[in-house]
């Protein structure tokens, strides 16, 4: 190799390695950029220097321009984090919660353990169970910030790629139309975020791990879970995918509104009547009385119901019992559609 | 140390002020078609010396700003990026001048 290609490799080897840090939409562009810079460099350099460029003058300039990495680093637009600082505190309060949520789950978990299979609970109890049961909600906590942080990092990069047109709003901004302080149509991002969250997470297991859509039992080192479905429960998946996904696009327009507007509140007011539907459709088509003697016998649990008179009497409660929830939900989405009606109808009378 | 950290931070404050001014100095030396290299010796020559690691990833962002304009010529067999200041970079460019003077002007009377 003579002393000028020697050179050429450096700076070959200089490029390549800062193509590497940038975004392959710019690294062709910019390299090349680059090396009529470098080349320019060192031919001044080795002009300054009285000889023809060599390995040594390239390492110079080399060294002059910086590390690849930096060099790239300077050039890259857009910005170098998963969750800007925008989004940062409704991601920490989204955890937070999640790990809130998971802990009461597992709480209740055990303690529904501990009430139909005592006596797994009781020859297991130990060091090594609770050490089950921290490695459990450690596995499902993981899983869940991991989905947490996916989601947070899609609307990052979404907020991202709006962002020129969001910059141009933010130079007619109008101080004029700041919220009031106590304003009712202000939203919390957190909040929502938080939603969107939940959200996919429903979808996600629902469709995804329908067996885990439903009670989890925690006991003797092993995670049981009974499905709604195994239990009775017959909800209409279509419908309530595309509830999913309604609600994830209402939250979507609220945050890119900022707050609630008179259209907002109609879309939530639909899907609550929608929600509301869902569960009369779920407790019209469900049946509880598949859970029968046989049915814990399966689930090697005949001694949480000792054969006999009552047994029926008990299991028959039982049916009652996993229909309460429903009915529950169904009163509460009646009564908040009422209230979100009379919203509407007294607060934006005006504004029509 | 403290005469370091003295150092360091009058350092950081002429960086401050020169890359303040630089942008102005890059908008009204482009009103002349230049690559990056024959404007980074245009501007030593000024008396604005600057290094390369600055200077050539700004003239991309101001291009994507939309303040100046590029091209690829071919030169003494080597393909040059060429930057020339738009139409919007020249309004910025006067703005900024008249605000330069400006505070000269504030910053001579202050300093008095």
């Amino acid at each position: 190799m003579t002393p000028r290609e020697k050179a050429d490799d450096l700076i070959a080897r200089y490029l390549h390695e800062a193509g590497q840090s940038l975004p392959r939409g710019q690294r062709a562009d910019v390299t090349a950029e680059l090396r009529g810079l470098l080349e320019d460099s060192l031919e001044e350099r080795a002009a300054a220097a009285g000889r023809p460029p060599d390995e040594e003058l390239a390492a110079e300039v080399l060294r002059a321009f910086g590390k690849p990495g930096e060099v790239a680093e300077r050039y890259r637009t857009g910005p170098r984090h998963l969750i800007g600082p925008e989004l940062f505190p409704a991601y920490r309060a989204t955890l937070k919660i999640i790990l809130i949520v998971l802990a009461i789950l597992f709480l209740a978990g055990i303690a529904l353990s501990a009430v139909f299979v005592p006596e797994r609970i009781q020859k297991h109890l130990g060091i090594i169970t609770v050490w089950s049961w921290v490695e459990n909600y450690a596995k499902y906590a993981f899983l869940n910030i991991a989905l947490a942080t996916l989601i947070f990092a899609v609307i990052e990069h979404l907020k991202f790629r709006r962002g020129a047109g969001a910059a141009a709003e933010a130079e007619v901004w109008n101080p004029r139309e700041l919220p009031k302080i106590e304003d009712p149509d202000r939203i919390s991002a957190a909040g929502r975020l938080v939603s969107i969250y939940f959200i996919v997470a429903f979808f996600v297991v629902f469709n995804f791990f329908p067996q885990y859509f439903g009670l989890l039992f925690f006991g003797g080192g092993e995670v049981r879970a009974i499905s709604a479905l195994e239990m009775g429960y017959r909800i209409p998946a279509l419908l309530l995918n595309l509830w999913w996904f309604c609600a994830l696009a209402l939250n979507m327009a609220l945050l890119r509104q900022g707050r609630w507007t008179r259209d907002l509140r109609w879309a939530e007011f639909g899907l609550g009547l929608f929600g509301g539907l869902i569960i009369y459709f779920t407790l019209a088509g469900s049946d509880f009385s598949v859970i029968n003697a046989e049915w814990f016998a399966e689930r090697g649990w005949e001694r949480a119901f000792e054969a006999g008179a009552e047994t029926q009497q008990k299991l028959s409660r039982l049916g009652r019992l996993l229909a309460i929830p429903l009915r529950i939900a169904l009163v509460v989405a009646v009564i908040e559609a009422m209230v979100r009606l009379f919203r509407l109808l007294t607060r934006y009378r005006h504004s029509s | 140390m403290k005469g370091a950290e003295q150092l360091s931070l009058q350092e950081n404050l002429s960086l401050e002020f020169r890359r303040g001014a630089l942008v102005l100095a890059v908008l009204t030396s482009l009103r002349e078609e230049q690559y990056g290299y024959s404007l980074k010796k245009a501007l030593a020559e000024a008396g604005l010396g600057i290094d390369e690691g600055t200077l050539y990833p700004l003239l991309r962002r101001l291009e994507a700003q939309g303040l100046l304009r590029s091209r690829w010529r071919v030169e003494d067999a080597r393909p040059r990026r060429y930057y020339r200041i738009s139409a919007a970079g020249e309004t910025l460019a006067r703005e900024l001048a008249a605000e330069w003077r400006g505070l000269v002007r504030t910053m001579e009377r202050v300093l008095r």
